[in-house]
């Protein structure tokens, strides 16, 4: 039964094989050469014993590489491998990607920062899924501040790169460690001093100042220095245009010390609404207040964070703290 | 073919050999290539080289590899040529053919061109190995000494490449009212103008 199942399926299947072989062998009938193109590709032989066609490329592509060579070796002489067109940002190290910005899309006191959710960290024991009512003392808003203000220093930092390595990241301090004594007895530096015998701009001057502040901050994580340095810095710059980073970083160092009443009454001095990364900051601010028993206050702040987005992890550590509210 | 020994190796080399790179160039080709340019080239080319080949292979067999790549590069460019500007064909079928019987000629053509359509939808391995077998007529031990494989490697390949160039037929005409070979060529003409 098999067997014969088998033959009727093969029947059909060699029957289109010869079909198809019978198509293909009408194409046998071949036009060779005759006996005057054997002559004549023998006379063209004997007139052209190599292919000269491919030597008028050679010159054409040798000149190319040539140039690409040269124009990689200019280059590299005139600022290294990262100046290099396609393959310059492999050159890059990973820390200072954002140097390409271009400074016009920097706002001179507030540089436009785009907000990367992946890099605002979100304290991962500020963010339990359900909103309950957590004790206030797990309100951190350290983080945000920290990310925060890395971001919004860009042009500080942007000087300060060309002096010495930057950290990734900053690290997420423990405010109790802050009250412990400084690791290195750093003496404060003073901010970076203003070129002999030429003129700065005094954006530029300012960016320089605030970046030797924010470099060390960023080194040792030491909160006496830092304070220290700016102090330094505000005192030069009273009413500089990189006020709001003063403040914000200021608002860092203490947190970092645990001064939270510091820390909110520097943020309650800054109108958040409208900057880069305003609403990270608000999400910080509205924590604080719930958390110094301003609950008005802080439900105002922390609605503004949730009128942009109810899904995101900041919403989600507002909700937290409007939920300890009466 | 410059100094004396290159022209006496390299002329008993191509009137040994002209008419039988002609062959395989056409067979290989199909109607469309440029046979007279084709085997001007691998000529040119094998005498370039003559003084490198160190007999490891026949002089059939390198001139078959030869002829090969030749072959494939010259089919590559005149699909981008037939994408840029047309076919020979659409450019140049006004013209007559040459030849005693253009008639006669032309339906050659046509039938020829028809099957290298469907040829042409096979891999470069099965399209050759098809070739040789079918179109050449070679045994096994022939097609492996020019493809320098085994005998039995060459019948398998054959047998692969038959069964795909069923399916690629059955695709192109349909499986079932394909027994007039001439009006499915036919039908292949008006289907593909």
């Amino acid at each position: 039964m098999s067997a014969a199942k088998e033959d009727s399926r093969s029947e059909p299947k060699s029957e289109r094989l010869q079909q198809s072989l019978a198509f293909l062998h009408q194409a046998r009938a071949v036009r060779g050469l005759h006996t005057a193109q054997v002559e004549r590709i023998e006379r063209r032989l004997r007139r052209h014993s190599h292919r000269p066609r491919r030597l008028v490329m050679v010159p054409v592509v040798a000149t190319l590489g040539l140039l690409v060579v040269a124009g990689a070796a200019f280059a590299v002489a005139k600022g290294g491998l990262r100046s290099l067109p396609i393959v310059g940002p492999l050159f890059a190290p990973a820390a200072s990607t954002s140097d390409s910005k271009p400074e016009k899309n920097r706002h001179p006191a507030l540089p436009k920062a785009t907000v990367d959710k992946a890099a605002a960290p979100v304290p991962s024991a500020l963010a339990p899924a359900p909103i309950q009512r957590a004790p206030l003392a797990a309100l951190q808003p350290t983080r945000v501040i920290a990310s925060t203000l890395e971001k919004t220093s860009e042009p500080a930092a942007h000087a300060v790169r060309a002096e010495g390595p930057r950290p990734h990241t900053l690290a997420l301090r423990d405010p109790k460690a802050s009250h412990q004594p400084p690791r290195m007895a750093v003496a404060p530096e003073t901010p970076a001093p203003l070129p002999v015998g030429k003129e700065e701009n005094p954006i530029v001057a300012e960016s320089r100042s605030f970046a030797s502040v924010l470099e060390p901050w960023h080194r040792t994580h030491n909160p006496g220095t830092a304070l220290a340095l700016l102090d330094a810095h505000e005192r030069r710059y009273p009413s500089g245009h990189m006020r709001l980073e003063s403040h914000i970083l200021r608002a860092e160092i203490y947190l970092a010390q645990g001064r939270e009443g510091e820390v909110l009454k520097v943020l309650d001095a800054i109108a958040l609404s409208g900057i880069p990364r305003g609403r990270e900051l608000q999400t910080v601010r509205g924590e604080l207040r719930i958390k110094a028993g301003r609950c008005a206050d802080g439900k105002r702040d922390l609605g503004e964070v949730l009128e942009k987005s109810m899904s995101d992890a900041l919403a989600k550590r507002a909700a937290q703290a409007i939920a300890h509210c009466p | 073919m410059t100094d004396s020994q290159d022209t006496l190796d390299a002329n008993s080399l191509y009137r040994t050999h002209v008419h039988l790179v002609g062959r395989w160039a056409a067979r290989l080709g199909g109607p469309a290539l440029d046979l007279e340019d084709t085997v001007h080239e691998v000529f040119a080319i094998a005498c370039a080289r003559l003084a490198g080949f160190r007999g490891d292979s026949t002089v059939a067999t390198w001139l078959f590899g030869i002829t090969d790549k030749v072959v494939r590069h010259r089919r590559r460019k005149e699909r981008w040529w037939r994408w840029l500007s047309g076919s020979a064909d659409e450019t140049a079928g006004h013209m007559p053919a040459p030849g005693p019987d253009p008639l006669r000629t032309a339906e050659q053509n046509q039938t020829a061109q028809s099957v290298y359509r469907v040829l042409d939808q096979l891999a470069d391995g099965d399209r050759r190995i098809l070739i040789l077998f079918e179109l050449e007529e070679l045994s096994a031990d022939e097609v492996g000494k020019l493809l320098d494989i085994k005998p039995a490697n060459a019948r398998l390949r054959l047998h692969r490449a038959r069964a795909r160039f069923v399916r690629v037929y059955e695709r192109a005409f349909g499986s079932s009212d394909m027994h007039d070979t001439k009006a499915t060529s036919a039908r292949y003409e008006n289907v593909s103008r």
